[in-house]
C-alpha cells in the first residue's frame, strides 16, 4: 500500500510535486487552525457562560460539542445578503482579505524544533506585515457595505490598527534584540535553559504591550470598538450575513491564535517545558510523564491556550474603551513605554545583565 | 523554452504589477485606484522576493501598504469626489499632458535604453549562500557608512511628523474632553454621601405641622 | 483652483432598531466625525394612548394599564395612580396594606435598578453584570409572582389597599427534562417557607451581590473613564430641567418624595437618601447602586413589621373594595356590590387631583380629573424619562457616539413610560 503511494508519487513530474507538496504542508497547517478556531468559538461561549452564571450550548451533540458544527452549516447555508448600492466585488472579497493574512501568517510559526512550514530569516517582519495587512479586509468591508455605521466602524478599526502596530513592533523589536535574530525558531532556541531564560523576565513591560496590543489588533474586547455592539450595532460586518460573515468570524478567531502563539513564542519559551534546567534527569525518564514533561508542541499549545483563555476573560470582564481613550493608550502610553524599555535594555546589553544579555 | 518555477513566478507577478499600475490610473472610482495600488505594491514586493531582498520587501509591505496606503484609503473613503467635474476640461488639457508624457518616455528610454541597461551592460549579482540574512547586512551599512545621513532622514522625517500635525490640528471649543488621568483618580467616597433627613410632613389629613423639619446632612 | 470641498457634518439616524436604544428610542444625530453636535431624540414609535383609554373604562380596569407603562418597575407606576384614586375617594388603605405597597415598592426599586445597572453595562461593554443581575431579578420576579399570579405585569395594588395578602407559600419547581429531582430539590430550598421568609433570605445575600457589581464596575479605570465627566447636569440645569429621582440626586440635590412628601409608611421607616456631586454619569451610577443598597434596608425593615402584625389588606367597604367569596354565598348584598363594582364600577367624587410617588426613576405622578362618574374624565401622566430624555441634547453636545450609549444608559430610559 505505501509503496504504491510512494511509485505513484514518484510518477508525478517534478515541477508538479513541489506546488503539490506545498498544498499538502498548508492544509496540514489549515485544517487543524479551522478546527481549533471552530472549538475555540465553543470555548468561549461556554468559558463565557460559567462566568456569567449560566451553561453555554448544550443542546447539540453530547454536552453542546457539535455546535460549531451546527453553526457552521447553519451560516454555510445561509444567504449573504448584498446591500443595495454596496460595491459588489469588494463587499465579496473583504472577507477573503480578512482571512488571507491571519492564515499566511502561519507558514513561518514553528510548532516545535523541526515543525514548521518556512524557516525564513526575517520570519519577525513577515509576520508583523501580513498582520498589518488585516486592516484591508475590515476597511474595505466598511466602505464597500455602503452604510454609515459599517463605514464609522473601518475608521475606528483603521486608525487603531495603525496605532497598536506601532507599538507592537516596537514591542516585537525588544524581542530582536535579546534573541538576537528574526528567525522565530531562533528566538525560541536562544530561551532555551530554564524559565528564567524566558524573554518574558527581561521584557515583562515589552510583553504585557505586546500582548495588549495584541488584543486591541484583533479588536477584541476591551477594544472592539470597531465592532462595538452597543454603539455602532456589529460596525464593519454589519451588513454581512451567512459565511461572509462567517469568514470574517473565522479570520478574526485565527487571528487571536495567532497572537497567542507568538506571544507563548517570543516571550514563554515557545515548545520548551518549564521543567527544563532545574528539575532532575530522573523526571524526564518516567515512561509517560517524562515525555510530558519535556519539551515538545504541548507546551506550545498550553501556553497558547493559556493566553486565549486570558482573551476570553478580558471579554466577560471589562467594559468597552472608547474610541479616543483606546488612541490614547496606544500612542501616548504604550509608545513611549516600549520607547524606554528599548533603552533599559540597550543599557542592560551593555552592561550584559543577567542570564539573557550574557 | 522551458520555464523554470522562479521564472513563471517573476512573469506572473510583473504582469499583475503591471496591470496594476494601470489600474491605478485608470480605475474611475478614486477607492479603486488606491486599492490598485495596494496590489502594485504587493506584487512589487514579491518581485523584491524573488531578488531576495527580502527584508526591503516586507518593509515595502509593512510600510507602505501596511500603514501608508491605509491612511491614503482613509482619506480617499471620507472624499466626496465629483468626477464630472474632475472629468470636465480633459480635451482641453490633452495636448499638454501627451507632450509631458512624451517628454517622460524618451528621458525614461535614454536612461533604460538597451545601449545603458540590460542584463549585458549589468553583471548578475552573484546569489548569496543560506547564511546570508540581507537584514543583517543593511543594518551594517546602514548604521556605519550612513549613520549620518539616516539620522538626518529619520529628524526630517520627525519635523515633518510634528509640522504636519500643527497644521492639522484644530481645537474645537464645543468638544467635551476628559482628562483620563484626573478620572481614574475619582474615588467612590468623595463623589457619593449619604443623607440622613427627616420626613418634612405628616401623611395623616390632620397632619398639623405644615413647614415640617429640614434635612439634616450627614457626611 | 477650485475651493476645498467643505467639511459637512453628517447625520447618524440612531435607533429606532438598535442595540442601545432602549426599545424604540430614535436618535437623529448630527455628528462631527465621532463627536455630536446635535443630538435629536425622536418619540412616540411606543405610543399606546394610555392616557385616553384609561378616559374610557371604570377606574380599576386601568390599572393593568399601568404596569405596561414603564414596564421594567410595574408596581410603582400603579401605586402613583391608585393613590391618586384614593385621594379623590377619600379612603385610607390599612396599614398592613400600606406596609406591603412600600415593600413592594422597593423590591420594584431594586428590579429597576438591576435592570438599568445590568444594561447600562452591558451598553459601555461590561456584559456579564447583566447577567449577574438578572439572576437576582429573577428571585424578585418569584416574588412578584407569588404575589399576584404575574411575574411583570401584576396589577396587585387596589384602591383601598392590595388584592390580597402575602401568600403562605412560594411557587416551587418541578422536575422536568431539562431539571433533574436533586436541582429542582436544591431550588426549592429557598422556597419552603412563606413569601416574606423567601424574600428575607434575599435580603441577607443581596449586599453581598451588590458589593460583587462594585467591585466589577466602581473602581474599575476603563469604567471610570467611560462615566466619570460624562453628561455633566449641573445642579442648578438639573432642576430646571425638571431632573427628578436619581437624576437629579446624582446631580446633588438631595430630593426624594419618600422624604420630602411621605406616602404611605415611608415616614416611620428608616433610610438614608445617596446624592452625588458633580452630576455626571458616574455619580448616578454610585447613587443608583446605594438606592439598591437603602431598598434593601427599607424591605427589611418592612418584612420585620408584617411579621409581627397581621391584619386586613383592603378596605372594610364595599363600594370600593369587592367583598370576600364566601360573604357573597349567602349574603344578597354583597352579592349586588360585587356585581355593580365589576360591571359600573364605582364612582369617584367630582374633582381634580395629583399624587406622586418616588418612582425608581423619579417622579412619577398621576393628574386625576374626575366628573363624578365611574370613569376619569382626565389622566395625565407624568414620567420622568420624559423630561430625561429631553435634556439628551444638552447633556450629549460635544460629547462622542461612545457616550451617546453611556448617556441614554444613565437616564434610564424605557419607552413605555415615555410614549405611553
Amino acid at each position: 500500500m505505501i509503496e504504491t503511494i510512494q511509485s505513484l508519487w514518484a510518477a508525478v513530474p517534478e515541477p508538479v510535486q513541489i506546488p503539490v507538496l506545498i498544498v499538502v504542508k498548508i492544509l496540514v497547517i489549515v485544517l487543524p487552525l479551522m478546527g481549533a478556531v471552530a472549538y475555540l468559538t465553543f470555548a468561549e461561549r461556554k468559558i463565557i457562560g460559567y462566568i456569567q452564571v449560566r451553561i453555554g450550548p448544550n443542546r447539540v451533540g453530547p454536552r453542546g460539542w457539535l455546535q460549531p458544527i451546527a453553526d457552521a452549516v447553519k451560516l454555510l447555508t445561509k444567504e449573504i445578503v448584498l446591500p443595495a448600492n454596496a460595491s459588489r466585488f469588494l463587499f465579496l472579497i473583504a472577507p477573503v482579505l480578512a482571512i488571507g493574512p491571519a492564515l499566511a501568517a502561519w507558514a513561518v510559526v514553528p510548532f516545535d524544533e523541526g515543525l514548521l512550514l518556512a524557516d525564513i530569516d526575517a520570519a519577525l517582519l513577515y509576520v508583523l506585515a501580513l498582520t498589518s495587512l488585516a486592516v484591508y479586509g475590515i476597511i474595505i468591508a466598511g466602505w464597500a457595505s455602503n452604510s454609515k455605521y459599517a463605514l464609522l466602524g473601518a475608521m475606528r478599526s483603521a486608525a487603531q490598527m495603525v496605532a497598536y502596530e506601532i507599538a507592537m513592533g516596537f514591542a516585537l523589536v525588544g524581542v530582536l534584540m535579546v534573541g538576537d535574530s528574526l528567525n522565530l525558531r531562533e528566538i525560541v532556541l536562544r530561551q532555551a535553559g530554564s524559565p528564567l531564560h524566558w524573554f518574558v523576565w527581561p521584557l515583562l513591560p515589552l510583553f504585557v504591550v505586546y500582548f495588549v496590543s495584541g488584543v486591541a489588533e484583533t479588536n477584541r474586547a476591551p477594544f472592539d470598538v470597531a465592532e462595538g455592539e452597543s454603539e455602532i450595532v456589529a460596525g464593519f460586518h454589519v451588513e454581512y450575513s451567512g459565511i461572509a460573515f462567517g469568514v470574517f468570524f473565522l479570520a478574526e478567531y485565527a487571528n487571536m491564535i495567532l497572537i497567542s502563539t507568538l506571544a507563548s513564542l517570543m516571550f514563554l519559551g515557545g515548545w520548551l517545558s518549564p521543567f527544563e534546567g532545574w528539575a532532575p534527569e530522573s523526571w524526564f525518564a518516567v515512561p509517560v510523564l517524562g515525555t510530558l514533561l519535556a519539551s515538545g508542541i504541548h507546551w506550545l499549545l498550553a501556553k497558547t491556550a493559556f493566553f486565549l483563555f486570558c482573551f476570553l476573560w478580558f471579554r466577560a470582564t471589562f467594559p468597552r474603551y472608547r474610541y479616543d481613550q483606546i488612541m490614547r493608550l496606544g500612542w501616548k502610553v504604550f509608545l513611549p513605554l516600549t520607547i524606554v524599555w528599548l533603552f533599559v535594555e540597550g543599557l542592560a546589553q551593555y552592561f550584559r545583565i543577567g542570564p539573557w544579555f550574557a | 523554452m522551458a520555464l523554470t518555477f522562479q521564472q513563471f513566478l517573476f512573469y506572473a507577478f510583473a504582469a499583475v504589477l503591471v496591470g496594476a499600475a494601470l489600474g491605478v490610473i485608470t480605475a474611475r472610482n478614486p477607492v479603486h485606484s488606491v486599492l490598485y495600488l495596494v496590489l502594485a505594491f504587493f506584487t512589487s514586493a514579491a518581485l523584491w522576493l524573488l531578488m531576495e531582498a527580502e527584508f526591503l520587501a516586507l518593509t515595502l509591505v509593512l510600510v507602505y501598504v501596511g500603514a501608508v496606503m491605509v491612511l491614503f484609503l482613509f482619506v480617499v473613503m471620507m472624499l466626496d469626489i465629483d468626477l464630472a467635474a474632475l472629468r470636465a476640461g480633459f480635451t482641453r488639457y490633452l495636448p499638454l499632458g501627451l507632450v509631458v508624457a512624451a517628454l517622460i518616455v524618451w528621458e525614461m528610454a535614454s536612461v533604460l535604453g538597451p545601449a545603458r541597461f540590460g542584463p549585458g551592460r549589468v553583471a548578475a549579482p552573484a546569489p548569496h549562500g543560506a547564511g546570508y540574512s540581507n537584514t543583517k547586512a543593511l543594518g551594517e551599512t546602514l548604521y556605519t557608512q550612513h549613520l549620518y545621513a539616516f539620522e538626518v532622514a529619520a529628524l526630517i522625517l520627525l519635523v515633518a511628523i510634528v509640522a504636519a500635525i500643527a497644521l492639522t490640528l484644530r481645537r474645537r471649543p464645543d468638544t467635551r474632553r476628559q482628562d483620563p488621568a484626573r478620572q481614574v483618580r475619582v474615588r467612590r467616597r468623595d463623589r457619593v454621601r449619604l443623607v440622613r433627613m427627616a420626613p418634612e410632613r405628616r401623611p395623616a389629613p390632620a397632619a398639623s405641622e405644615p413647614g415640617g423639619r429640614t434635612g439634616t446632612e450627614e457626611a | 483652483m477650485r475651493p476645498m470641498p467643505e467639511i459637512r457634518n453628517f447625520t447618524l439616524n440612531f435607533g429606532p432598531q438598535h442595540p442601545s436604544a432602549h426599545g424604540v428610542l430614535r436618535l437623529v444625530l448630527e455628528m462631527d466625525g465621532e463627536v455630536v453636535q446635535r443630538a435629536d431624540p425622536h418619540i412616540g414609535l411606543l405610543h399606546r394612548a394610555t392616557e385616553k383609554l384609561a378616559e374610557s373604562k371604570p377606574f380599576n380596569q386601568s390599572i393593568g394599564y399601568m404596569d405596561r407603562l414603564d414596564y421594567v418597575s410595574m408596581m410603582c407606576n400603579e401605586h402613583a395612580y391608585v393613590l391618586a384614586i384614593e385621594k379623590l375617594l377619600g379612603v385610607e388603605p390599612p396599614i398592613r396594606a400600606q406596609y406591603i405597597r412600600v415593600m413592594f415598592d422597593e423590591v420594584t426599586r431594586i428590579l429597576n435598578h438591576l435592570l438599568w445597572l445590568g444594561s447600562h453595562a452591558l451598553d459601555i461593554g461590561a456584559m456579564t453584570v447583566f447577567l449577574y443581575c438578572f439572576r437576582e431579578r429573577e428571585d424578585l420576579m418569584d416574588c412578584y409572582e407569588a404575589v399576584s399570579g404575574a411575574r411583570m405585569h401584576a396589577t396587585y395594588y387596589r384602591p383601598g389597599g392590595v388584592y390580597r395578602d402575602l401568600p403562605e407559600e412560594m411557587p416551587k419547581y418541578e422536575p422536568s427534562r431539562w431539571r433533574s429531582e436533586r436541582e429542582v430539590r436544591k431550588l426549592n430550598e429557598a422556597r419552603e417557607g412563606s413569601l416574606l421568609d423567601f424574600l428575607e433570605r434575599f435580603t441577607e445575600r443581596f449586599p453581598k451581590r451588590v458589593d460583587e457589581y462594585e467591585t466589577l464596575l466602581t473602581d474599575n479605570r476603563i469604567w471610570k473613564q467611560r462615566t466619570v465627566g460624562i453628561g455633566v447636569v449641573p445642579p442648578e440645569r438639573a432642576l430646571a430641567l425638571g431632573f427628578t429621582g436619581p437624576m437629579l440626586r446624582g446631580s446633588g440635590i438631595a430630593w426624594d418624595l419618600r422624604k420630602k412628601q411621605p406616602y404611605e409608611v415611608y415616614d416611620r421607616l428608616d433610610f438614608d437618601i445617596p446624592v452625588g456631586t458633580n452630576g455626571d454619569c458616574y455619580d448616578r451610577y454610585l447613587v443608583r447602586i446605594e438606592e439598591m443598597r437603602q431598598s434593601n434596608r427599607i424591605i427589611r425593615q418592612c418584612i420585620d413589621w408584617l411579621r409581627r402584625n397581621p391584619g386586613p389588606v383592603m378596605v372594610d367597604d364595599h363600594k370600593v373594595a369587592p367583598p370576600p367569596r364566601e360573604e357573597m354565598k349567602r349574603d344578597m348584598e354583597a352579592l349586588i356590590h360585587h356585581f355593580k363594582l365589576f360591571t359600573e364600577g364605582y364612582c369617584v367624587p367630582e374633582g381634580e387631583v395629583y399624587a406622586a410617588v418616588e418612582h425608581p426613576k423619579g417622579e412619577f405622578g398621576i393628574y386625576l380629573v374626575s366628573d363624578g362618574a365611574n370613569k376619569p374624565y382626565r389622566v395625565k401622566i407624568r414620567a420622568p424619562g420624559f423630561a430625561h430624555l429631553s435634556a439628551m441634547d444638552e447633556m450629549a453636545r460635544g460629547h462622542m457616539l461612545a457616550d451617546v450609549v453611556a448617556i441614554i444608559g444613565t437616564q434610564d430610559i424605557v419607552f413605555g413610560e415615555i410614549d405611553r
